[in-house]
C-alpha cells in the first residue's frame, strides 16, 4: 500500500516535472517563433529548396554534437548584411552576406555551430525572461494568442538581435561552436578564418556594422578561442574530402543568384 | 556581379596572406622564435608586451618580423586585440546601454529593419516546413568523411576579463556549467 503510493506520488511527480519541462520548451519556441518572424520581416527566407536542404542537414548534423533538445529549423535569409541569428527554440538564420564569405564546410558548420550553442545556452531566452517578456509569452502558452500580443513579442524580439547579447554569452557561443565543429570531425581552425576574415572588414561597412555593433571584435574572439587552447585541439587530415567540396561548391554556386 | 568580384578580392587576399599588411601586434608571453613552424627554435627572443609585425598564417601558427628577422611563433602567444595597427583593432562600435542606433545596412538586417519590420510568420511556416530525414543526415555525414576524433573535445571557459587570461593548457576538463562571469552586466543593460 505504502508501495503503491510512493509510486503514485512518484509517477505524479514526473508527470508534473515532465509537464513543466513541455510547457517551458513550448514557451521557449513561441518566443522564438515570434523572433523568427521579426528577423524574417527584416530579410525574407531564401528561395532555394537546395540550400535549405543543405544548411538543415548539416545543422543537424552539428546540433546532435552539442547539448540541448530542440526542433531545429535551418535558414538563409536574403541580405548582404553579415550576420546570422539564433531564436530561442531552435531557429537559426545565417545572411548570404555571410554564406558568400565562406570557403568552406568547415568554416559554415562553425557559423552555425556557434548559434547552436547559443540556443542550447539559452542566451536570447533568457534576455526575454529577464525582460519580463516572458508575461506575453506565457498569455501566448494559455491560447490566448492574441495577434496583437504577438506581434509585441516579435516587436521586443527585434531589440534583442538589434542590440546584441553581452562579450560573456558570444565567447562562449564561439568556444562551444568550435567544440561541437571539432567532435563532428570537422578542422577547428575554421573558426580562426571565419574570425580573421571578419576582421578585415571597417566597422562602418554596412554589411558588417550590425555585426560589429552585436559582437566583440573579431581580434578579440580570436584571442579567447586561442587561450581557451583552440590550438590544442585535434585537427583531421588535410586531405580535401571531394563530396564534402562539391556539396560545398554547389551551395556557393546557387547562392550567386541572391 | 559584385558578389563576384567581392569573393575573386577576397580569395587573393587569403592567397596572399597578411604580408601586404604588416600588421603589428603584441607578444602576449616571453618566447623564442621558431624557423618554420614545428621547426627549430632560432635566436630571436621576445619579451612580453613586446611588438611584433605579422606576416602571415599558417594554420596555427605566424611568421613575424622583429627588427629585419623572421621567425615563426604559435598564435596563442600573439595578443590579436591588443594589435597596434588599425588594420587589425576594428571599432566595433559597440552600442552603449539603452543606445539604438539606426544603420543603413545594404538589403535590410540593420537595427533600424530589425526593430521596425513587420514579423513575418508566412516565412517561419516555410523554415518549419524543412523536414530532415535521419538517415538523410547520417549518409550526409558520411558522404562527407566526417571523422569524430577519438579523444573528448573540451575548450577551457574563460571570463572575459581584458589583459588577464590565464595560460592555455590543452584540452582539460572543465566545469563547463557555470555561465560566464562577464554575462550579467550587458544583460541588465537592455
Amino acid at each position: 500500500m505504502i508501495g503503491k503510493g510512493l509510486l503514485c506520488c512518484g509517477i505524479l511527480a514526473f508527470l508534473m516535472q515532465h509537464s513543466s519541462l513541455t510547457q517551458a520548451q513550448s514557451d521557449e519556441e513561441q518566443v522564438g517563433r515570434a523572433a523568427a518572424a521579426q528577423v524574417l520581416g527584416a530579410a525574407p527566407l531564401i528561395n532555394s529548396e537546395l540550400i535549405q536542404q543543405y544548411l538543415n542537414l548539416l545543422g543537424h548534423s552539428l546540433s546532435s554534437k552539442g547539448d540541448g533538445v530542440y526542433k531545429w529549423r535551418f535558414g538563409a535569409i536574403v541580405s548582404d548584411a553579415i550576420n546570422a541569428f539564433a531564436m530561442p527554440g531552435g531557429f537559426i538564420l545565417v545572411s548570404t552576406g555571410l554564406l558568400k564569405l565562406l570557403e568552406n564546410e568547415d568554416e559554415l558548420a562553425f557559423v552555425l555551430a556557434h548559434e547552436i550553442a547559443h540556443v542550447s545556452r539559452k542566451h536570447h531566452y533568457q534576455v526575454v525572461l529577464r525582460q519580463r517578456l516572458a508575461e506575453q509569452a506565457s498569455k501566448g502558452l494559455q491560447g490566448v494568442v492574441n495577434s496583437d500580443e504577438i506581434s509585441k513579442l516579435a516587436s521586443a524580439s527585434g531589440q534583442i538581435y538589434a542590440r546584441g547579447l553581452d562579450k560573456g554569452a558570444e565567447f562562449e557561443a564561439d568556444r562551444l561552436g568550435v567544440e561541437i565543429i571539432t567532435r563532428a570531425g570537422y578542422d577547428p581552425i575554421a573558426a580562426f578564418n571565419v574570425l580573421e576574415r571578419l576582421q578585415r572588414f571597417k566597422g562602418n561597412d554596412p554589411r558588417a556594422e550590425l555585426l560589429f555593433a552585436t559582437h566583440p571584435s573579431p581580434a578579440e574572439r580570436i584571442d579567447m578561442l586561442l587561450q581557451s587552447g583552440l590550438d590544442k585541439l585535434p585537427r583531421p587530415s588535410s586531405e580535401t574530402n571531394t563530396n564534402r567540396h562539391a556539396r560545398f561548391k554547389k551551395l556557393v554556386q546557387n547562392l550567386s543568384s541572391f | 556581379m559584385f558578389a563576384a568580384l567581392f569573393q575573386f578580392a577576397l580569395s587573393s587576399f587569403l592567397l596572399l596572406g597578411l604580408s601586404s599588411q604588416a600588421l603589428a601586434q603584441t607578444m602576449r608571453e616571453e618566447a623564442v622564435a621558431f624557423d618554420k613552424p614545428n621547426g627549430k627554435p632560432t635566436n630571436i627572443r621576445l619579451s612580453a608586451g613586446s611588438n611584433v609585425k605579422v606576416l602571415r598564417r599558417d594554420g596555427f601558427w605566424i611568421e613575424v618580423d622583429v627588427g629585419g628577422k623572421t621567425g615563426w611563433l604559435k598564435a596563442s602567444q600573439v595578443s590579436f586585440s591588443a594589435s597596434q595597427s588599425g588594420a587589425v583593432s576594428i571599432d566595433t562600435g559597440r552600442m552603449g546601454s539603452g543606445n539604438i542606433v539606426s544603420t543603413s545596412a545594404a538589403r535590410g538586417l540593420s537595427a533600424k529593419d530589425l526593430l521596425s519590420g513587420q514579423p513575418n510568420f508566412h516565412d517561419v511556416s516555410r523554415l518549419e516546413a524543412t523536414a530532415v530525414d535521419p538517415k538523410e543526415i547520417q549518409s550526409f555525414v558520411l558522404a562527407g568523411g566526417l571523422k569524430p576524433p577519438p579523444s573528448s573535445i573540451k575548450l577551457i571557459p574563460l571570463a572575459p576579463i581584458a589583459g588577464k587570461i590565464p595560460s592555455p593548457t590543452g584540452t582539460v576538463p572543465s566545469q563547463d556549467n557555470s555561465p560566464p562571469s562577464g554575462k550579467k552586466k550587458a544583460d541588465d543593460d537592455w
